[in-house]
């Protein structure tokens, strides 16, 4: 843009030396002219990109690091660098594997199973009949509650002696399902669906009501009966929004902590132990190696599952 | 024949659908109702035929709900405007202005979405520490005062405004500020209000971080403060029931007030996952 | 509100002191692509010029620096006798129209008249004035409080001259004001826009693609191919004497029949030998020919300037015959398989296709280097 003098005539070569020598400002400001959009551009995005380094990156590389780190079990003698070993130790342990298979369970038991109710209620409820608003409504109402409201509702209603689902299961005065071995986690998966439906309701309609009636239309003329529709044309239809649930649930799920944290602390006896808590419980424990170890495997994890979502994130990105 | 048949068949199911889903939270009502004694009563009371309001009250003076929902509607509001300036703010310079490394800064900020808070939980714990933010709101809000979510989809928004707009508001004197909060904002109303809604509802809803960094009732939210309240004795077991209903009822307004945006809020936030 | 009920009155809007505009050696890379290369080019004070090029010539980069919404790698731009290579679009006091009108969806009429004089801080009854007179002379007046969204496209193009009017602008920036118009309201406001430019006096750089526009709107026409300027004159000069066989093709409707020949001077009369026969030279013509001394030429033709005549020296086969009411149009098949087109007047001529037809070329054919592309002037 300086180099202005090369192209034109020798007149206009000669003014631009001129007013450049006249207008000393003038020739500041022209550098200024992209200079201050720049300036602009930068500042738009400082706030974020600040909070970004300082809360996002900064503190992931850190965790990378922490994990050569082996914390001393008393907080006055200083944790000792170990390289690899404790990486190694820890995704080698009992308990991390354990943990995982815990996380595992977990999902099998809330992703599909939470999909399939959403798919099924929004198909149910995608009917233009009378009263369908109350329905939809009351399908969609779980959204307003929390993960911690949604537990505190049935760690009350499943309390061993006075809970209301403990005496319509029949156990009432005995053992609670939350203290059962082999309850406890799917209860605590049923809390999860339950407080998930009402978003998953919301996703599938949407997902639904985007379906170009014409097709269902067309199809209905070609002769295809109602179940023959929504197996031909809805679903596949439908795959993407499927999809995307599945990968958000996956996800979710592996960052499940609060029902975890107001149901069973992970017990009875380590059978709710899942990764995010067995990461919690080694933290409030001082052991930040160990913990740092864990979170760097939850998120090379989810960056795995994140990174399938992104190739469908990318095509918006770029074709949007 | 058939069709008749079809039709009563789906409103039974959408009935037990409804029971099943609506449960829950209808026995929630109506045990908050009761009295404790009524509630362990056997066979159990469905219907408060003469409801007791007292423990509503209790939940505030028994169970400080009050405070915990002062808290979190000062973190929740406080994260949720400055997720909105901004997201807004690195969207636009994202999609209106030209700066060296553009596309690199953005593509920094979406690699944000890759970043579970889990991952870096222990270090930004003793991030907090160092600056002395711990048991303070600033712990609370500081960290989520930027959202990678908020500015990708606010840019999708924005690339969809006709450039020439730009360039007219240029030409007619418009500075980027201006021309942000006269045309941008304005035109983008729906977006900016169904990000504000799902960042309010994600923000409303955290409970792992509220947990490691605060201890005192004072700046704690109120999904912590549940936790307080789960743990009170069976003799006020309907104080829990309506200390729950009344964490739940600032998002139960907020969803029959926003319903439009907050759908679109869930759907369109359902890219971070 | 259509444009055919209104009629522009301006007498009561005041216009600046309309201004020169110059390109001087501008030149504008995007990578390595090159969209205006070394421009030269002034805008007299009061002229309505308009820049005409098939789209990707860099027409709309030339006009958008102008503007000062893109930055010259190199060269001088001027407005009056300014440089304001370095002067931010908003000081640089010309109004710009755009294809889309850029309208801003969610303010209303009057909002958007009054959009450019709110950033300069025109006192609020100052510009009450200004958009009650700006908006009377365009038939605007009571359509002030309604959205965009709820104007025709002919009101639409409408507020946005007003926009650039209300300004006062030393001058206009119009980038294709009239391609998103139905084909019918196009003529009417190409009437109205040739109609205002004549009340404003104001300078006009005016972009199309559309030479039929060109042709109206401009007292001259500059055209662009590739970023380069090729000719810039008069519509009649441009017209009949192009500079290129480029601008011979681009101008004219139908386009001119450019064809390859050679110079034939053997038996004492000049001619050019081309597919199908020959076409004869006059005296002027073959002196230029011969003085250039070289056998290939370009020659071209325009379609009303051939006749059928049984005297002819052309041989054709008719492949299509358009009727259009005041004229007709032939497609005929060369020999070699080239395509002739012929423009006959109205009259209903009996030639349909398969019909083999004898044409005369009346007058002198244009005549162009084949290397470059150039006139040889005769």
């Amino acid at each position: 843009m300086s180099d202005a003098g090369l192209a034109p005539g020798a007149a206009a070569l000669g003014e631009v030396a001129a007013g450049a020598a006249r207008d000393a400002p003038n020739g500041r400001r022209r550098l200024g002219r992209t200079g201050r959009e720049a300036a602009v551009g930068y500042l738009f995005v400082l706030p974020a990109m600040a909070i970004f380094a300082v809360f996002v990156f900064y503190p992931l590389l850190r965790t990378f690091w922490l994990g050569f780190f082996r914390v001393a079990p008393y907080p006055t003698i200083p944790s000792k660098f170990v390289g690899l070993s404790q990486y190694k130790s820890v995704l080698t342990s009992h308990d991390f594997w354990a943990s995982l298979g815990r996380t595992v369970e977990f999902v099998i038991l809330t992703v599909p199973i939470g999909i399939l109710l959403g798919v099924g209620l929004a198909t149910l409820a995608d009917a233009r009949i009378r009263g369908i608003r109350f329905f939809r409504t009351l399908y969609s109402s779980t959204v307003a509650t929390s993960v911690a409201v949604a537990s505190v509702i049935f760690f009350t209603l499943l309390n061993p002696t006075v809970g209301l689902f403990s005496y319509w299961l029949g156990i009432e005065g005995g053992n609670g399902i939350l203290q059962s071995n082999t309850w406890a986690l799917p209860a605590v998966a049923t809390v999860t669906v339950w407080q998930n439906i009402g978003f998953t309701f919301i996703l599938m309609s949407a997902a639904l009501q985007a379906i170009p009636q014409d097709l269902l239309e067309a199809a209905r003329i070609d002769g295809a009966g109602g179940r023959r529709r929504f197996w031909r044309v809805t679903l596949p239809l439908l795959s993407p929004t499927v999809f995307f649930a599945g990968v958000v649930g996956i996800i979710a799920s592996f960052q499940a902590f609060g029902q975890i944290d107001l149901l069973t602390q992970g017990g009875p006896d380590n059978h709710t132990m899942v990764l995010i808590y067995y990461l919690y419980t080694s933290f409030q424990n001082n052991d930040f190696g160990t913990a740092s170890v864990l979170a760097t495997a939850l998120f090379f994890i989810l960056l795995a599952v994140t990174l399938v979502q992104f190739r469908f994130i990318e095509r918006r990105v770029f074709y949007g | 024949m058939g069709r008749h048949w079809g039709r009563t068949g789906r409103y039974a199911l959408l009935l037990v659908a409804a029971v099943v889903v609506g449960f829950p939270i209808y026995i929630t009502v109506v045990n908050s109702l009761l009295t404790p004694q009524q509630i362990a009563h056997r066979p159990p009371t469905l219907f408060p035929l003469h409801p007791q309001w007292g423990a509503f009250a209790q939940a505030f003076t028994d169970a400080h709900l009050g405070l915990y929902l002062r808290n979190s509607a000062v973190v929740t509001v406080s994260i949720t405007v400055a997720e909105l300036v901004t997201s807004v703010l690195a969207a636009y310079a994202f999609t209106f202005v030209q700066f060296p490394f553009r596309r690199v800064l953005f593509f920094v900020c979406l690699a944000t979405l890759m970043v579970p808070m889990e991952a870096t939980l222990i270090p930004n714990r003793q991030t907090i520490g160092d600056f002395g933010w711990y048991n303070t709101f600033p712990a609370l809000i500081v960290p989520f005062m930027a959202s990678g979510v908020g500015v990708f989809l606010l840019r999708q928004a924005f690339l969809q405004l006709p450039h020439d707009l730009h360039d007219a508001a240029t030409l007619d004197g418009y500075g980027h500020l201006r021309f942000l909060m006269r045309v941008v904002v304005p035109l983008n109303r729906p977006i900016i209000g169904a990000f504000g809604v799902y960042a309010f509802l994600t923000a409303w809803n955290q409970y792992l971080w509220p947990l490691i960094v605060t201890d005192s009732d004072s700046v704690r939210t109120v999904q912590i403060g549940l936790r307080q309240l789960q743990s009170l004795s069976i003799d006020q077991i309907n104080v829990i029931f309506a200390g729950t209903l009344l964490a739940a009822l600032p998002i139960f307004v907020l969803l029959l007030a926003f319903q439009k945006q907050l759908i679109r809020g869930l759907t369109a936030g359902a890219v971070k996952g | 509100m259509d444009a055919r009920d209104s009629r522009i009155g301006l007498g009561e809007l005041a216009v600046a002191e309309p201004s020169r505009l110059a390109f001087e050696g501008v030149t504008k890379r995007f990578g390595d692509v090159v969209a205006v290369d070394d421009l030269t080019l002034e805008v007299e004070p009061g002229e309505s010029l308009v820049l005409l090029g098939p789209s990707g010539c860099g027409k709309s980069t030339a006009l958008r620096i102008m503007a000062g919404l893109e930055t010259p790698t190199a060269g001088v731009v001027r407005i009056g006798d300014r440089v304001v290579n370095d002067v931010d679009p908003k000081d640089r006091d010309v109004a710009m129209v755009f294809q889309s009108y850029a309208l801003y969806p969610h303010l209303n009429v009057r909002r958007n008249i009054e959009f450019p004089l709110r950033s300069r801080h025109v006192p609020a009854d100052e510009r009450d004035r200004l958009v009650a007179t700006t908006a009377q002379s365009l038939g605007l007046e009571t359509l002030l409080d309604r959205k965009p969204a709820q104007l025709s496209g002919g009101q639409r193009q409408r507020v946005a001259l007003a926009r650039a009017i209300v300004r006062h602008p030393r001058a206009f920036l119009m980038d294709e004001p009239l391609s998103n118009l139905d084909a019918r309201l196009r003529t009417e406001m190409r009437a109205e826009l040739a109609e205002l430019h004549l009340r404003l006096g104001v300078t006009v750089l005016y972009v199309t693609h559309d030479q039929v526009e060109a042709m109206t709107m401009g007292q001259r026409i500059a055209i662009l191919r590739d970023g380069a300027l090729q000719q810039v004159d008069a519509p009649r000069t441009v017209h009949d004497r192009p500079a290129n066989a480029f601008v011979a093709g681009f101008i004219g409707s139908p386009p001119m029949n450019i064809l390859a020949g050679r110079v034939d001077t053997t038996d004492g009369t000049a001619e050019v030998v081309v597919d199908g026969g020959s076409i004869p030279l006059g005296p002027a013509a073959a002196a230029a020919l011969r003085q250039r001394g070289l056998p290939d030429v370009t020659v071209g033709v325009r379609p009303e300037h051939l006749r059928a005549d049984p005297a002819g020296t052309l041989k054709v086969t008719v492949a299509l015959a358009e009727y259009l009411g005041h004229e007709q149009h032939l497609g005929c098949r060369l020999p070699g398989g080239g395509l002739l087109t012929v423009r006959l007047p109205g009259t209903r001529s009996a030639l349909g296709p398969g019909d083999a037809v004898t044409l005369a070329v009346e007058g002198d054919p244009h005549l162009f280097d084949p290397v470059d592309g150039n006139r040889i002037d005769v």
